[in-house]
C-alpha cells in the first residue's frame, strides 16, 4: 500500500512536470532580439538553459528524492508524520528553521523591496534575528517543547487546543491555517517564479506548476521528517549562496563604506512616486510619519518581525527535538543562519542600484527590473535581474539552486502544516473514529488536504502573478504574518507563562484579534480594502467625474490611518482582552494546569 | 597554608556551581554595557559628523546594521554558553518511563 502510494506520487510528479514543460516550451517568450540595442536591461538579457542549469537541477531533485525516502522508511507512526519522531538532531532543527523562515518571499520579494526603498528594510533583519531567533528560542521554545511533549501535540492549533481543553480553539486554529496560509504560500511560490522568469524564461504557470508539483510529492511521501531533512540540505545551499551573493555585491560596488557612500549618493534618483510617499534617500529612513514609513514599520518590520513568533509551522518545529539542550544549540546556528539570509538580500537589493546605476546610464533598480510580457516595472524582478546581470553564469546557476531551495524548504513546512492542519486539528477533532483507525484516517486526510492547499495555492499565485510592481509578495507575507500574531501570540505566550489564563480569555482573545483584522483589512487598510473592493461597493462611485471614481477606498481617508497595519491595534487589542478575560473569570483546574506546567528534574 | 587551602576550595567551588549560574548574566551585562557604549559613540559620530555618520549610512539605517550584528552575536553568545544545558527530563514523563520498564 505504502509503494502504491509512493509510485502514484511519483508518476503523478513526473506527468505534472512533463505537462508543465510542455506548456513552458509552447507558451516562453521569445528572447530579446540580438540586434536590439544592449544599452536596454531587457534587451541585454539572453534567454537560455544551460547543461549545467539542467544537470545540477536533475542532481538537486535526486538528492531531495533521496532524502525524502530515507524520511519515509522512519515515518510510519503519526507522530513521526507529524513532529518527526521527537528526536531531530540540532542542526537539522536549526537549518530546517532557518530555512522555513526564510523563503523567496523575503529575498526575492523584500528584497525587492529593499532595491526600490532602501536599507531602511535592515530593522527587519534585527527583528528577525532579535525576536524571530533569540526570543523564540531562549525564551518561547523551552516551553513550547516541554507543554507540547508533555500534552502530547502534533500541531500548533492541538497545543493551544490541549493547553486551554478547547475543542473550539484547536478547530479554529486549524482552520484559519488552512484558509487563510495559501495567501503567504502564494507569495512564496511566486518569489521562485519570478527568477525562473528571469533566468530561463519559464512562464509564470509553468513554474508555478512545477514548485507546487515537486514540493507536494515529497512533503506527502516523507512527513514532517522529510520536510526537515530536505530543508536542513536545502539550509545549507541558501547559507552558501548568500554569503557569495553578499561578498559579490560589495566587491561589484566599489567595497564596504564606498559602496554604502555610493548609494547614498543616488538620493537625487528616487521616483516621484516614491519621493512623494516619503522616501529620501536608500540610506536614510523614509520621513516618519510618511505613508511609505508607516507602510516599512508597521507592516513590514512589526508584522513580519512579531508575526514570526506566532507561525505555526515554526512553533512546531520546537516539539521536534530531544530536549531544551538541541534548542540551545540551535539558537547560535539559527541567528548567524538569518543574518546570512535576510541581511544580505536586504542589502544586496539596495546595493544593486549603484551597479544599475553605473551600468545603464543613470538607471536606478526598479527601473532596469522590466517585466518583459508587461513591459512594466516590477520589484520583485529586481533581485532575479541583479543576479543575471551583475553575477558570472556559474553563480546564476547556484542561485537557481539556492532559491530554488528557499521555496521549497518554505513551501514544503506551509503544505505540512496546512495538511496537519485539516487532518489533525479540524478531522480528527470533530469526526474522530475509533482510535485503531485513527491513525490512518488522520494521515489520509492530512495528505488529501496538502494536495488541496498545493491546488488553491497554485490558483493563487497565478492571480498575484497579474499584478506587476505592486510588491504583492511582501504585502501578502506580512498580511498573514499579522494574522498569526494578532490571533495567536497572545494565547501563545499567556498560555505558556501564565497559570491563570484560562478557555474562555484565549477564545475571546483570538476572535477579537480576528475580526478585528478582518475589519481593518476590509474597510480601513488602502492596499487591501481597495483590492476587496467592498468598501467602494458600499459607498459606490462618482458618476460626476469621467471616468468614474470611487467615493470611497477606505473608511477614514485622512492619513496615516489607510497606510497603518491590522498588526498596531489588533495585537495590543487581543493581549488586553485576553488578560481582562482571564482575571475575571476562573482559573482552569488545578489537576488540568499541573498536566501543563510539568516540573523538570 | 590553611588560608591558601581555603581560597582554593571557594575558586573550586565558585567554579563548580556560581560561574555557570553567573555567566549568562556576566554575558548579558556585557551585551548591555556594549551597546551602552557603542550607542553613545555612535550619538556623538551623527552630532559631529551630520546625517552621513555611521558605516556610510543615516544614523537610523547604521544603527539597524550594527543591531543585526550585535543580536547575531547574542545569539551565538547564548547558545554557546547553555551548549549542553537543558537535557533535564520532564518529571512525570520519566516517572511513566519507570513504570513501564517495572514488570
Amino acid at each position: 500500500m505504502r509503494a502504491l502510494r509512493v509510485l502514484a506520487s511519483l508518476s503523478l510528479m513526473w506527468l505534472s512536470c512533463g505537462l508543465a514543460f510542455a506548456q513552458t516550451v509552447s507558451t516562453a517568450v521569445p528572447p530579446a532580439e540580438p540586434s536590439a540595442s544592449t544599452s536596454t536591461p531587457a534587451a541585454a538579457m539572453t534567454v537560455n538553459i544551460t547543461k549545467l542549469d539542467v544537470i545540477s537541477a536533475v542532481l538537486y531533485v535526486l538528492i531531495l528524492g533521496w532524502l525524502s525516502w530515507i524520511a519515509y522508511r522512519k515515518s510510519k507512526t503519526a507522530e513521526e508524520y507529524l513532529v518527526a519522531g521527537r528526536d531531530t538532531h540540532p542542526f537539522v532543527m536549526a537549518l530546517s528553521y532557518g530555512a522555513t523562515f526564510i523563503s523567496t518571499s523575503a529575498i526575492v520579494g523584500f528584497g525587492g523591496v529593499a532595491g526600490s526603498h532602501g536599507m531602511s528594510l535592515l530593522w527587519l533583519t534585527f527583528l528577525n534575528i532579535f525576536t524571530g531567533i533569540f526570543v523564540a528560542f531562549a525564551v518561547l521554545g523551552a516551553p513550547i517543547r516541554r507543554m507540547g511533549q508533555h500534552l502530547k501535540a502534533h500541531t500548533f492549533p492541538e497545543l493551544l487546543g490541549k493547553r486551554y481543553d478547547s475543542k473550539f480553539v484547536q478547530v479554529f486554529a486549524g482552520a484559519l491555517i488552512f484558509i487563510f496560509m495559501p495567501i503567504y504560500v502564494a507569495a512564496v511560490m511566486l518569489g521562485g517564479v519570478k527568477f525562473l522568469f528571469i533566468q530561463f524564461n519559464i512562464n509564470y504557470a509553468a513554474g508555478i506548476l512545477i514548485f507546487g508539483v515537486i514540493v507536494a510529492f515529497y512533503v506527502i511521501v516523507g512527513g514532517l521528517r522529510g520536510v526537515m531533512y530536505t530543508d536542513a540540505f536545502q539550509g545549507l545551499l541558501m547559507f552558501v549562496g548568500m554569503v557569495v551573493l553578499l561578498f559579490y555585491a560589495y566587491a561589484a560596488a566599489g567595497g564596504f563604506i564606498s559602496a554604502h557612500q555610493a548609494l547614498g549618493d543616488l538620493s537625487d534618483h528616487i521616483s516621484k512616486d516614491l519621493r512623494y510617499g516619503g522616501i529620501a534617500g536608500y540610506t536614510q529612513m523614509p520621513m516618519t510619519g510618511s505613508p511609505k514609513w508607516w507602510w516599512l514599520v508597521s507592516s513590514l518590520v512589526l508584522g513580519v518581525g512579531i508575526g514570526v513568533l506566532a507561525q505555526p509551522q515554526l512553533a512546531v518545529r520546537f516539539m521536534t527535538v530531544k530536549s531544551r539542550k538541541e534548542i540551545n544549540r540551535a539558537c547560535a546556528i539559527g541567528g548567524v543562519f538569518i543574518l546570512a539570509m535576510t541581511g544580505t538580500a536586504f542589502v544586496v537589493g539596495a546595493l544593486s542600484n549603484v551597479y544599475f546605476h553605473a551600468k545603464f546610464n543613470g538607471k536606478t533598480a526598479i527601473d532596469v527590473a522590466l517585466d518583459r510580457v508587461t513591459n512594466k516595472t516590477d520589484t520583485e524582478l529586481i533581485i532575479p535581474t541583479f543576479i543575471k546581470q551583475a553575477m558570472p553564469a556559474w553563480f546564476s546557476t547556484f542561485f537557481f539552486l539556492t532559491l530554488l531551495s528557499a521555496a521549497m524548504s518554505t513551501l514544503s513546512s506551509q503544505f505540512h502544516t496546512m495538511g496537519a492542519a485539516i487532518g489533525r486539528d479540524v478531522y480528527e477533532r470533530l469526526f474522530r473514529r475509533g482510535e485503531a483507525k485513527a491513525d490512518v484516517w488522520t494521515r489520509f486526510i492530512t495528505q488529501v488536504g496538502i494536495a488541496v492547499a498545493v491546488i488553491v495555492s497554485l490558483l493563487l499565485s497565478w492571480k498575484y502573478s497579474e499584478k506587476p510592481n505592486a510588491a504583492v509578495i511582501a504585502r501578502a507575507t506580512s498580511i498573514f504574518f499579522a494574522l498569526c500574531a494578532s490571533t495567536f501570540l497572545p494565547s501563545l505566550i499567556l498560555g505558556l507563562f501564565w497559570r491563570r489564563m484560562n478557555r474562555k480569555a484565549a477564545i475571546a482573545s483570538m476572535l477579537v484579534a480576528f475580526l478585528f483584522t478582518a475589519f481593518w483589512l476590509t474597510f480601513m487598510q488602502k492596499d487591501t480594502a481597495t483590492a476587496l473592493g467592498v468598501t467602494t461597493s458600499m459607498f459606490g462611485m462618482d458618476t460626476a467625474k469621467s471616468p468614474p471614481v470611487p467615493v470611497r477606498l477606505t473608511l477614514v481617508g485622512r492619513q496615516p490611518w489607510p497606510f497603518i497595519d491590522a498588526l498596531v491595534f489588533a495585537l495590543p487589542l487581543s493581549f488586553i482582552v485576553a488578560v481582562a478575560v482571564a482575571l475575571i473569570t476562573k482559573p482552569m483546574s488545578e489537576e488540568h494546569l499541573n498536566r501543563c506546567f510539568p516540573k523538570t528534574g | 597554608m590553611t588560608k591558601r587551602f581555603v581560597a582554593v576550595k571557594l575558586f573550586a567551588v565558585y567554579v563548580e556551581t556560581l560561574a555557570p549560574r553567573l555567566l549568562p548574566y556576566c554575558v548579558g551585562l556585557w551585551f548591555v554595557r556594549g551597546l551602552q557604549t557603542f550607542l553613545q559613540l555612535a550619538w556623538r559620530r551623527v552630532v559631529s559628523q551630520g546625517e552621513a555618520g555611521m558605516l556610510g549610512l543615516s544614523f537610523g539605517v547604521g544603527l539597524a546594521y550594527v543591531l543585526c550584528i550585535l543580536s547575531t552575536v547574542l545569539c551565538v553568545v547564548w547558545g554557546l554558553v547553555n551548549w549542553n544545558r537543558g537535557d533535564e527530563p520532564i518529571q512525570e514523563v520519566k516517572a511513566e518511563e519507570k513504570a513501564q520498564k517495572t514488570p
